[in-house]
């Protein structure tokens, strides 16, 4: 637990990162004008399910660049982090990064929603699907924490993205088949022990996809797995030595 | 001002299988300055960053009697997106200084450290390697060190910058705290040092005090001989 000066500290330097960050703005803004255009576009409903869905990739957008390249270029070597102060910075940043995210989420989706509201439009029952996408945030955050400690610059979020468009065009071909893993996801049920463990697979690299109603249920297994990943980042971090290349 | 800030005991370190420090042990003294001298890749640095807890320890003991603790490393790196004003209040206020002493205590090390006040307005990353280095000794001498460790802490600096330098030392010493000076530039630190430890291949091979060598002895020969005899441990 940080002691509240080095927690003040994480908060501030964490978040001027952000601040500063011209790709963060970048993807903070097109969010909700894509969002925007939908409703525009489409509909209303059409806008709100887009806004649950996407919006744990904004938690991922955050984590870009998190954690390797101030190790590897000797950025923590400071004053600010002598003893164990730069572990207790990398770690905290999941915290205020988490942070950041819940309160953009919710700063974009109580307009939406309460528009929603006014006009009849949406309802209570929207609230667990914010839940479930601030969750899925959540682990997009440690998880991109936990690439940034392999894979430099920005490209923990590639990484991730590319193998979501690798399983997207596996989806694609398995549509092929019939009744292949594409019907069974529509269909919202997996029978036997090998189509479960592919949807397991897939919502660990995609977890939007348990926002959607019929696969909330495994919302358990994606806080299961951010506890999991946040555990391995944890003993990384603990382990972690700043040794300049 | 005596007493000891810092007790290095049977500190060892290996990098992939190969040896960086070995059995490494010595003690920093309040109110004198300790030359840390070694070729490059001896293990200054390693042995530093031991101390500071950056790099874990294969072995040994590390017993730090300070409250605050500075450290300037060779080559200070920051962070591309910060003002240098914005780092000085980071380190402020973990140290818990009001925010009514910090603008005053930035201006008189400014002034100490012939660093401009405007640059900390602007990000580190834009200044130069000698106003880096300014800057990295000015984070640290705001939380007042009781220990104070400098890695190379002439390079960069322009001369006169280096005899600032040399006063610094000399003025914190005698303020009673533990300066320890990591540098392979024998000449600017023989001007100044109190004690020596020698280190070479990883392995501590002298540690003396300044009036136990003699008048005699001038630094470059005790060095010499030391890394090709190491037979002369103090």
């Amino acid at each position: 637990m940080l002691d509240r000066p080095r927690r003040k500290v994480t908060f501030r330097l964490a978040w001027l990162r952000l601040r500063r960050s011209p790709a963060a703005w970048a993807a903070a803004a097109a969010f909700p004008a894509f969002v925007l255009f939908l409703w525009i576009k489409e509909s209303y409903g059409t806008a709100l399910r887009s806004f649950l869905f996407l919006l744990p990739h904004s938690f991922l957008f955050l984590s870009q660049d998190m954690i390797g390249d101030e190790v590897r270029e000797g950025r923590l070597e400071n004053v600010l982090f002598l003893g164990n102060g730069f572990k207790d910075y990398l770690f905290g940043k999941n915290a205020v990064l988490v942070l950041t995210g819940i309160v953009y989420g919710f700063g974009l989706f109580i307009p939406l929603w309460v528009t929603g509201l006014v006009t009849h439009r949406s309802g209570w029952g929207d609230l667990p699907g914010l839940a479930v996408a601030l969750l899925a945030g959540v682990y997009y955050v440690i998880l991109g924490g936990l690439l940034s400690y392999y894979l430099k610059g920005g490209s923990n979020v590639l990484a991730l993205i590319v193998v979501q468009a690798a399983a997207f065009m596996g989806l694609l071909f398995s549509a092929a088949h019939r009744g292949g893993f594409l019907d069974l996801l529509s269909a919202g049920n997996f029978p036997g022990f090998v189509a479960k463990l592919e949807f397991l697979a897939l919502a660990a690299i995609l977890p939007n996809i348990v926002v959607a109603g019929r696969f909330r249920s495994y919302a358990l297994w994606t806080a299961g797995l951010a506890a999991l990943v946040l555990f391995v980042q944890w003993i990384k971090v603990r382990r972690l030595e700043l040794k300049r290349p | 001002m005596s007493g000891t800030a810092l007790v290095v005991h049977g500190l060892s370190k290996s990098f992939a299988g190969v040896m960086a420090v070995r059995d490494a042990g010595f003690s920093l003294e309040r109110g004198r300055i300790t030359a840390f001298l070694g070729e490059n890749g001896a293990g200054k640095t390693t042995t530093i960053k031991m101390v500071l807890g950056f790099l874990r320890k294969d072995s040994g003991k590390v017993e730090l009697r300070t409250r605050t603790l500075g450290y300037v490393p060779e080559q200070p790196a920051f962070f591309s997106w910060i003002k240098g004003g914005e780092l000085l209040d980071c380190t402020l206020r973990l140290h818990g200084i009001p925010h009514e002493r910090r603008r005053e205590r930035i201006a008189t090390l400014c002034e100490r450290l012939s660093l401009d006040p405007a640059l900390l307005e602007r990000r580190i990353t834009s200044y130069s390697q000698g106003n880096r280095k300014k800057f990295s000794y000015l984070q640290s001498l705001l939380v007042s060190p009781d220990l104070f460790i400098v890695d190379e802490p002439f390079t960069a600096l322009d001369p006169t910058s280096i005899m600032d330098a040399r006063r610094l030392f000399r003025e914190l010493a005698e303020g009673g705290a533990a300066v320890f000076l990591s540098t392979h530039l024998i000449s600017e630190v023989e001007k100044v040092y109190d004690d020596v430890v020698i280190i070479s291949a990883g392995e501590v091979v002298l540690r003396k005090r300044r009036e136990d060598l003699g008048p005699w002895a001038d630094l470059e020969t005790l060095f010499l001989s030391s890394v090709r005899s190491p037979s002369l441990r103090g």
